[in-house]
């Protein structure tokens, strides 16, 4: 995958974007290892060789094109600040679902926000997707205020306190624009 | 603008964090329960109750509510200004 364009987008925001790679396991282990950011993630399991055979499976995924974690930079550093990851990518029924959004506290509290723009337009812009699937846990009430703001359709929850929505290109488009007048 | 209802407008802008933990002192980047969907959140309760378009880059220098507050007062004086001129 050619991440130029994305690269390019990037930079507009302040920020700078590549494919996870290894030797990124520590840092995620260390985001998704801290309480107060991880709260209301899915559990990690604590072991670096684990978190590194997770990498090793991903890139499989990423060869094939179903699949893209990315580590995020601000533009005048080389140390990831934070991940996202666009996966199960179904080019045929032109849907991608969105994860493991994890940033480390920065000074520039947009960033984060910029972020979760800068992979939905990958998703339905570069790779020219219609629908974006998502799930939030019930009680992470702030994540689930953020997403509402794009207005996407909520499908059903489960037993395990997750929510079920999905969101259209057309939403994120019109949504974004409103949301990045107070951010850039 | 009364500053005790700023507190509050800030206040509600959070969810597990009591009400009592904030006042003109409070370090808001300090609290338990920061993060940049607070900031928003926040950016998005200024512009639509006071009507000012607050950026990230403005909120940056501000560490306490009182900063806050002073910069917001600062941006209303600016646009009152500019309303008047107009």
């Amino acid at each position: 995958m050619n991440l130029t364009e994305f690269d390019n987008k990037a930079a507009k925001y302040g920020l700078k974007v590549r494919l996870v790679e290894e030797k990124d396991a520590k840092k995620i282990l260390e985001l998704r290892t801290n309480t107060s950011l991880s709260l209301h993630l899915h559990a990690t399991d604590s072991s670096i060789d684990k978190q590194i055979q997770y990498i090793k499976d991903y890139k499989i995924k990423e060869q094939s094109g179903v699949e893209f974690y990315f580590a995020f930079m601000v533009t005048d550093s080389f140390d990831p600040i934070g991940f996202y990851r666009v996966h199960s990518i179904d080019y045929k029924n032109k849907t991608f679902c969105i994860g493991s959004w994890i940033f480390e506290r920065t000074s520039l509290e947009s960033i984060p926000i910029l972020a979760d723009i800068l992979s939905k337009e990958f998703g339905f812009e570069q790779l020219n997707l219609d629908t974006c699937f998502f799930d939030v846990r019930r009680d992470n009430k702030k994540v689930m205020k953020y997403h509402k703001l794009f207005s996407p359709i909520f499908i059903n929850e489960d037993l395990e306190q997750n929510n079920y929505f999905y969101l259209q290109k057309s939403d994120f488009l019109h949504n974004k624009e409103i949301l990045l007048k107070n951010l850039i | 603008m009364e500053i005790t209802d700023f507190i509050k407008d800030f206040a509600a802008q959070f969810d597990d964090t009591d009400v009592s933990d904030f006042s003109l002192e409070t370090r808001f980047r300090e609290l338990d329960e920061w993060s940049s969907l607070n900031a928003l959140a926040i950016l998005n309760m200024i512009g639509k109750k006071y009507s000012v378009i607050l950026k990230p880059e403005e909120m940056k220098t501000s560490n306490t509510i009182q900063e806050l507050f002073d910069l917001l007062q600062s941006k209303l004086g600016l646009n009152e200004s500019v309303f008047i001129d107009g």
